[in-house]
């Protein structure tokens, strides 16, 4: 025969779902004879009822759906990023390209200077590249037309903009502000 | 028919972000009622809540053979305990309730019939407020109960438990709840 504290946990167990049918039949039994149990029952449905009513309920907020929304594109590595940060990244990826390309004019530059250098007395262009960059950029003498001083003064500049943003004590805001320039020019 | 959860699971895995959205959907209310009544702070609720959705979805490789809203339940809980693991209960019966009234003083006497009290609105949220000052273990089994309707096979695997220590905690839980109502 089941007593009362048999008789409680499996009412739990009941609830559920949890208890065979056996026990089941043997617990109604029990709570047919047993007035000390159905009150129990009676009490345990009204707490659980009572605090389903009482119990803060709520919806989680449209910001958490729309960051477990994102996690779930991403697979659970939500990426917030705020619009400074995708002008900044598309502009960085614009820049690099154009970056690579002065890098590759530059050497281009530099070998046809260090070739022009070796060969017979150096005229024009090539002489003036064995003076200081400045000094040349600002030359206006002869067989020195203004498209290729032009191109001079912006390799000046590529190649301080180089200089300055391989420093490693520049903030990286300062960085992309002279990668911007870079590609201006 | 509504797609089963292994289903849903399946479709996300394949690239289907819509079914992971039909998961948040189905258990949305379980789980933040669980997460709500546990953290007490509705801000903390939603953060908790995103974090076990990215848990999951970060490890929906390990996920195995168990029913999804109990996986989402032991998640949740820990990451309940890791919240507060080191902070003092938040609740005892010596604070006040949000109407300024020590839980002691709205205990009800004992002469009120419990058919009274259950009539009264104020009773489910004295109730309610009981709840919150539940050890931390048996408010776990009573609100899995509550919220998620799970198992006590299933609180007692979320708690590292056996099922009687499970049905044990709910037992001494209805016990202090049912003090209530005499």
């Amino acid at each position: 025969m089941m007593n009362c504290r048999q008789a409680e946990q499996r009412l739990l167990l009941k609830d559920s779902g949890e208890l065979p049918f056996q026990d089941r039949l043997r617990l109604e039994q029990h709570l047919a004879a047993c007035r000390h149990c159905c009150v129990y029952r009676d009490d345990v449905e009204r707490v659980t009822s009572l605090a389903r009513q009482g119990l803060p309920a709520g919806e989680p907020g449209g910001r958490a759906l729309a960051a477990i929304r994102e996690a779930a594109r991403f697979g659970g590595s939500p990426k917030a990023v705020t619009g400074w940060e995708w002008c900044r990244d598309l502009t960085v990826a614009m820049v690099r390209p154009a970056l690579a390309v002065a890098a590759v004019v530059m050497l281009c530059l530099g070998g046809w200077y260090w070739l022009a250098g070796s060969g017979p007395a150096p005229t024009g262009l090539v002489a003036a590249s064995k003076q200081p960059a400045i000094e040349v950029a600002s030359q206006s003498g002869e067989g020195f037309d203004d498209l290729t001083r032009m191109l001079v003064e912006d390799v000046v500049i590529i190649e301080g903009i180089s200089e300055l943003s391989a420093r490693s004590d520049i903030s990286p805001l300062d960085r992309d502000l002279l990668l911007l320039e870079g590609l201006a020019i | 028919m509504e797609d089963s959860d292994s289903d849903l699971l399946v479709q996300y895995r394949n690239g289907s972000v819509q079914a992971l959205e039909q998961l948040v959907e189905r258990y949305r209310r379980p789980l933040f009622g669980f997460i709500l009544n546990m953290s007490h702070a509705r801000e903390e609720a939603d953060d908790i809540f995103q974090e076990v959705w990215f848990r999951a979805i970060k490890s929906l490789d390990r996920y195995r053979d168990e029913r999804f809203l109990s996986w989402l339940f032991r998640i949740a809980r820990n990451l309940v305990i890791d919240r507060y693991r080191s902070r003092k209960p938040l609740v005892s019966l010596e604070s006040e309730n949000p109407e300024g009234v020590a839980l002691e003083d709205v205990i009800p006497d004992q002469g009120r019939s419990a058919a009274a009290l259950a009539a009264d609105h104020d009773v489910a949220r004295q109730v309610a407020t009981a709840v919150a000052t539940l050890p931390e273990e048996q408010k776990e089994v009573f609100l899995m109960r509550l919220e998620g309707e799970l198992s006590f096979k299933e609180i007692a695997k979320i708690q590292h438990v056996s099922i009687n220590t499970a049905l044990a905690r709910m037992h001494y839980a209805l016990a202090k709840l049912r003090d209530m109502l005499k």
